[in-house]
This record gives structure tokens, C-alpha cells and sequence, in this order.
């Protein structure tokens, strides 16, 4: 399992885990991504926050938070 | 004739964010609508009613949110309607172009008792993208009713209003049997135990069930809640149960997918998943280089057409201030009072003039920022400019106003509407004060070339500096009186789609802007207008006859610790009103400006004549460079001007956060040019 953040572009993913807080917990799975979803990465740039596709729409999420999200490649 | 029996129904209005919630609150309220605060919070409330079959709705329009979660204001607003609701029906829209996502909100309402009407949006994007969808099967398994909605097309609204009220009249809470299985699954025994120690008729709308399941998923605020309804000694269970589900939120997430993915079997169908692939616009807007150029261009395009709407307004005012001027002679001459006439022609009708400049600016920029944000460009800007704007503890979206503000504060301050959150909008307000606007140059273009020459340089790459200390300061220090939860977390946002505009809804909000706008900007600017008025009127023209000029004279020595005389102090005082006129009565006050008999007339008219060579003779010979340079600090960090101040008003919603600002601008503008003024002794 990688984190999220350290993850290439035009591949997809899916979600094994997720670290951190209860509110942290909270605010991901009701945008979107819980246990089992599948993710595209669509741009990680340096310095920028990363761009995913999951559930039909387009989320940017901080390299912070992204590196909670721990995934394997599908 | 016979008295029609007249019905009220009351809903609330909820949704995810990008739903197009306020598309439905717009098309079926239209102009009847009202907005105010909730009680005791900076967040807008919005109402409105319609009539239809002689029945009248009421509609609450309640923040967008994710879910029933209270990770921010909004979120605990929309809740706590929820919890104490009264309403016939929530309404709850889900997009039909992404259910499963959408749909999680509505999870959230399970076990909740408050009659729900589901309603599906987007239907036309679904449809486009291949999805066909059956909503009878969906009412089916959510046992409420499912009245979809096509915002977009011209009798949508009349079908879904047949439908709706037969909907409000069923009172049926969301079905609960399978979720109830998959959390007895995941949790066991633990899950029972949790609910005996409830009080058995739940808590408000929220029955125990729907508190135990939050218990799990760790929501502190409802913890507090169960704790001081439940009987204390249960309790203990309770939270040692609870200790030992520290991954509950995810068991509690996963719980409601596996209904989502439940009720939505057979009843979508859908072509294998695959993205759209990015316009090319999109490629650009998104990118993290090109991408923030793009959003400077078209705020400078932005600014461009709100100064054209507040032109047809500047030209109104050419014409009725040389109009005033010669009503005023024409009074004098017919034996008015020349007070009277100086108060009409130097306070009241330029004031009012103001007023409805600043009213046309503000139009323009809601209409420009209320465009980005309906065709779904602003949360791009947010995701380009997020690293940087973070630094200031701010969301990316606060660059906008801030790029608006380099033109005029209040376009800054009106701009910041399209910031979602009220935490991040009302920094956002108080740090763009300290962006300098086009108006600032003026004075410390003058000030800073005449004494300090080509070194005017060093002095602006300083103004600059501790701009950008002054708003890191600015937001730390407005951040910490709001309430917290909001500013530890990064960005997690989503990037809707591109849609096309929807001109209702943009004109809905700049009318609305207007509405609020007009109301501060008249008893602001009127009151601080009279008010300087009073202060600086005489009627022999010479300023030392002045109230104002006592004010001055007795502050001199409180002035002379920040280096400033009592020319400086007053021109200080009174530019706060305005920016851009300073020039003007900083000319008066040093004998080298003629036209109006008070300093009001001077900041409002615009219309004394400067004798430029005389001013600078005066200021030369009356001003030293560290007093000057400490002049400079204080004018450019000082108070903006009060049709900022009105606009911040309006805003936030509150009047003493806008005196709190204003008060913390004069004050560090002031201790700012006293700690340069003191550096600037040593130097000269």
C-alpha cells in the first residue's frame, strides 16, 4: 500500500485504507472516496494539490490529506 | 365572493454542493425572496415562498453540505435545522449524473424522523452521459417520494410543482431496514447496546438509532448532545464501547455505500466508467503554471467590465454634482444659509452620488464573480492558487478578491462572496483591506517622489513588504475570534463540470448583492459624510476655524509619537473616508487647495483645485522625511475608505465585526508609522 500523494498520473487506484482523524474520516468518504473506491489520477504536479477522478466527478485534494489516502494500483 | 382556503407549507431546501440547488430555489421563489443571518452567526440565511393551487411555500434554503456531518458552520446550521425541524418536508436533491455520490447525504437522513421528498437533478447531464435511470425502483427502496426535476427546461418547473405537492402531503421518513442490518453486521452487539442507553424516543428529529450510528463514526457534537440526554450511568458503557471502535467512521461510511450500492442495483444503468476528457480550456485552467495567469486576465477582464457598469454611474455623477454647484450658487444667491447650502451640496448630494457608484461597481463585480462561480471556472482558481494562498491561511479562491483589490476594496470585499465557507469569507474581507488599491497611489506616489526621489522605490518594495506581513498578521489575528474546526484542514474540494451559465440564478445573486449592498452603503456613507461635514465646515473657508482643526491641534502630541503633525493627523483621520480625494484635502490643510468650504466637500467632490507647485513648496517646508515616511505608512494602511467599510457591512452581516476591523486598521496603521517613523529618525 502507497500513499495517494506519491501516485502517477492517467493510472488508476484503488482505496485500501484511510488515516487520520474522525473529522478528517468524515470529510473524505462524504465527498467521495471510502473503502474500495476507485480513483484516477488525473495531474499531480510538485507544489500542487492533486487532481483525482472517483464516483463520477473531479476532487482535488491537498498533498496533505492525500497522503492519508493509502492505495494499490488496479 | 368565497375566501379561497390558503395552505402553508414549509421546506427546507438541501443539497450537495454543485446539485444546482440554488437553480431550484431561484426558478421556484423567484423575486420573492429574503435574506437575513441565522441567529446569532455570520452565515446568510436565505428564504423565499411561491403560491401554486392556492397553497403557499414557504422555502428555507439551507447551506450546501456533504453530509449530516458538523465539520464546519454551515454544516452544524443545516444539522441543527434538521434536529429541530418543524418543516412538512426536507427536499433533498440528489444529482442523477452522480448518484452514488450524492446519494450519501441522503444516507445520512436515514433514522432521521423528518419527512423527506427525494429529488433528482441533472437528469439531462445523466441522460447525455448514457445513464438510464429508474426512479420508480428508487422510490421503491427509499420509501419516500422521488420527484425528479429538469431545471433547465421551461415547464420542468410546473411538472415538478404538481408532483411536490402530493409528495408533501405523504410524511414518510426514509426506509431504515437495511442499513439498520449492515450496521448490526459491522458492529454486532455493540451497535444494541448503544441504543438501550439512549433515551428510547431518540433526541429531537433524530431517533436512537441515528445517534448510535454517529456515536460510532466519532461526531463529537453529538456525543455531547447524548451524553447530557442519556442516564449518566449507561453512559460508561457507552463510552468505553465507544473507545474501542477507533476506525468507526469508516465502518459507518462503508455502511452507507453498501445501501447506496443496494438501493441503486438494477435501477441504474450506466455505460462502463470513463472520465471526460479535459477541454481545452480546462487544460489550461487546471494547469499549475498557466493556470494562474489565466485566472489574473480574466480578473483584470472582470474588473475592466464592473468599472464600464460603474462609468454610466460616473457620468450621472459628473452631471448632477456641476448641477448641484449651480443649484448651490443659485440658493445662495436667493438667501439659503450658506451651511445649509455647503451641507447639501458637499455632504448629502455627493454622499447619495457615492452611494449609487458604488452600488453599479458592485453589480459589476457580482455579475462577473457570479458568472465564474455558476459556469463552475472559481473552483479551479481555487485548486491553481490553493499552495499559495494557504501560506496566508486562506482558500484559493480568497486570490480573487484579492486581485480585485488592487483595483478597489470594495470589488475585494463584495468579490469574497464566492468563498463558500463564512470562516474563510470573513478573513478574506478583513486581510483585503490591506491589498492597496488603485486609489493608494495618489498620495504615496506624490509623497513618496518628492521626498525620497529615485529612492521611492525602496519605499514601495517596503509598502509591499509589510503588506504581505500585515495580512499573514491580519488573518491570524481575525482567525482566531471565529469559530475554529476549519482552518487545520487542506483542500478537499470538488471541481464540478462546466456548465452554461444560468442567467437567472446570476442576476438572482447580483440583485441580492445590490439589495444588501445599497441599505449599509447609504447609512454608512451618509452618517460618516455628516459627521466629517460638521467636523470640518466653516463658514469663512479657513480650515483653523474648524472643529476638525481643534480635533488635530489637540491630538498633535499623541500625533507627533507616530511623526505626524497636525495636518498629517487630520488628513490621517479624514482618509479613512476615501483614498483616492486625500490628495484633495491633504492640499486644503496645507493652504494649497481652494473650491469647498469643508474637507467633506473635498473627499466627496473630488472637485477642489490643486495647485500642485504650492503643494509641494508647503509640504517640503512643513513635512520632514521620516514625518513624511511615516505619513506614507499610515495613509496606506490605514481604513481603506467607508464605502469598503459599507460593503464589509453588508457582508458580514455585522456591523460590530466590521467596527472591530475598521478599529484594528486605524490602530496598526498607526503603530506601523510609528515604529517607521522612529527607524526613519535614525536613518535621516
Amino acid at each position: 500500500m502507497d500513499s495517494l500523494s506519491q501516485q502517477k498520473e492517467d493510472k488508476s487506484y484503488e482505496v485500501k485504507k484511510l488515516n487520520g482523524t474522525p473529522r478528517f474520516i468524515s470529510r473524505i468518504t462524504s465527498i467521495g472516496l471510502s473503502i474500495g473506491t476507485v480513483v484516477e489520477v488525473v495531474q499531480n504536479k510538485r507544489k500542487s494539490p492533486l487532481l483525482i477522478y472517483a464516483r463520477d466527478t473531479m476532487i482535488a485534494i491537498s498533498k496533505k490529506e492525500a497522503a492519508n489516502i493509502l492505495v494499490e494500483e488496479v | 365572493m368565497q375566501a379561497v382556503a390558503q395552505k402553508n407549507i414549509t421546506i427546507g431546501l438541501m443539497g450537495q454542493p454543485n446539485t444546482g440547488k440554488s437553480t431550484l430555489f431561484n426558478g421556484l421563489t423567484g423575486s420573492r425572496q429574503h435574506v437575513g443571518n441565522w441567529a446569532g452567526k455570520t452565515v446568510e440565511q436565505k428564504q423565499g415562498e411561491f403560491t401554486y393551487n392556492n397553497t403557499t411555500y414557504n422555502i428555507v434554503d439551507l447551506p450546501g453540505t456533504y453530509s449530516l456531518a458538523a465539520n464546519s458552520e454551515e454544516e452544524l446550521i443545516t444539522r441543527n435545522y434538521v434536529y429541530s425541524s418543524k418543516s412538512d418536508a426536507i427536499v433533498v436533491m440528489i444529482d442523477a449524473s452522480q448518484l452514488e455520490r450524492s446519494m450519501y447525504l441522503l444516507s445520512d437522513f436515514i433514522g432521521v424522523r423528518v419527512p423527506l421528498v427525494v429529488v433528482p437533478t441533472m437528469i439531462d447531464v445523466a441522460e447525455k452521459n448514457g445513464k438510464k435511470i429508474d426512479y420508480k425502483k428508487l422510490e421503491q427502496r427509499l420509501g419516500v417520494p422521488v420527484v425528479p426535476i429538469v431545471a433547465t427546461q421551461k415547464d420542468g418547473i410546473s411538472r415538478f410543482l404538481s408532483r411536490l405537492e402530493a409528495a408533501t402531503s405523504h410524511k414518510k421518513y426514509i426506509e431504515t431496514n437495511f442499513i439498520t442490518q449492515k450496521y448490526h453486521e459491522s458492529f454486532g452487539t455493540d451497535f444494541d447496546k448503544v441504543i438501550a442507553a439512549l433515551p428510547k424516543s431518540g433526541i429531537g428529529n433524530y431517533s436512537s438509532q441515528w445517534i448510535a450510528a454517529k456515536l460510532f463514526e466519532g461526531d463529537d457534537n453529538i456525543k455531547t448532545l447524548a451524553k447530557e440526554k442519556s442516564d449518566q450511568s449507561s453512559w460508561k458503557t457507552v463510552e468505553s464501547i465507544l473507545d474501542s471502535y477507533s476506525d468507526g467512521a469508516i465502518i459507518g461510511a462503508n455502511c452507507k455505500y453498501e445501501w447506496i450500492d443496494h438501493v441503486l442495483a438494477n435501477a441504474v444503468q450506466a455505460p462502463p466508467k470513463t472520465r471526460q476528457k479535459k477541454s481545452g480550456f480546462d487544460r489550461i485552467a487546471i494547469h499549475p503554471i498557466w493556470g494562474k495567469p489565466l485566472a489574473v486576465v480574466l480578473v483584470l477582464l472582470g474588473f475592466i467590465v464592473s468599472i464600464i457598469v460603474a462609468l454610466i454611474a460616473k457620468v450621472i455623477t459628473e452631471v448632477v454634482t456641476t448641477l448641484a454647484a449651480q443649484a448651490g450658487v443659485a440658493l445662495l444667491a436667493a438667501g439659503t444659509a450658506p451651511f445649509l447650502v455647503s451641507l447639501i451640496v458637499e455632504a448629502l448630494v455627493p454622499g447619495l452620488l457615492m452611494v449609487m457608484y458604488m452600488v453599479a461597481f458592485v453589480s459589476g463585480v457580482s455579475f462577473v464573480f457570479g458568472f465564474m462561480e455558476d459556469v463552475g471556472y472559481m473552483a479551479r482558481v481555487a485548486y491553481v492558487f490553493d499552495n499559495l494562498m494557504s501560506k496566508l491561511g486562506l482558500h484559493g479562491k480568497s486570490v480573487m478578491p484579492f486581485l480585485m483589490s488592487f483595483g478597489c476594496t470594495i470589488g475585494g470585499v463584495s468579490g469574497a462572496r464566492v468563498i463558500d465557507s463564512s470562516r474563510q469569507r470573513l478573513i478574506t474581507i478583513a486581510t483585503s483591506w490591506a491589498v492597496p488599491c488603485a486609489g493608494t497611489w495618489g498620495v504615496v506616489g506624490l509623497m513618496s517622489s518628492l521626498f525620497f526621489g529615485v529612492n521611492a522605490v525602496w519605499v514601495i518594495i517596503s509598502l509591499f513588504a509589510v503588506a504581505i506581513l500585515h495580512m499573514k498578521f491580519t488573518s491570524w489575528f481575525f482567525e482566531r475570534g471565529l469559530p475554529q474546526q476549519e482552518g487545520e484542514a487542506g483542500l478537499i474540494m470538488e471541481l464540478p463540470p462546466y456548465h452554461k451559465p444560468n442567467w437567472k440564478t446570476i442576476f438572482n445573486y447580483v440583485w441580492s448583492r445590490i439589495k444588501g449592498v445599497a441599505s449599509k452603503a447609504l447609512s454608512v456613507i451618509m452618517v460618516v459624510a455628516i459627521v466629517i461635514w460638521l467636523l470640518s465646515y466653516t463658514s469663512t473657508g479657513n480650515i483653523e476655524n474648524s472643529a476638525i482643526y481643534a480635533v488635530g491641534k489637540f491630538l498633535e502630541p499623541v500625533g507627533s509619537i507616530f511623526g505626524l503633525s497636525w495636518q498629517l493627523v487630520i488628513a490621517f483621520i479624514v482618509s479613512a473616508m476615501g483614498k483616492e480625494a486625500a490628495l484633495g484635502a491633504i492640499a486644503v490643510l496645507f493652504g494649497a487647495g481652494t473650491g469647498v468650504s469643508s474637507l467633506a466637500g473635498t473627499l466627496v467632490t473630488s472637485s477642489v483645485a490643486i495647485n500642485q507647485t504650492g503643494l509641494e513648496a508647503a509640504l517640503l517646508s512643513a513635512v520632514q522625511a521620516p514625518q513624511a515616511l511615516a505619513f506614507i505608512f499610515a495613509f496606506f494602511f490605514n481604513v481603506p475608505c467607508m464605502a469598503a467599510v459599507a460593503a464589509s457591512a453588508s457582508e458580514s452581516q455585522s456591523y460590530k465585526w466590521t467596527l472591530k476591523v475598521a478599529a484594528y486598521y486605524f490602530i496598526t496603521a498607526l503603530i506601523l508609522a510609528g515604529v517607521v517613523y522612529r527607524i526613519a529618525l535614525l536613518i535621516f
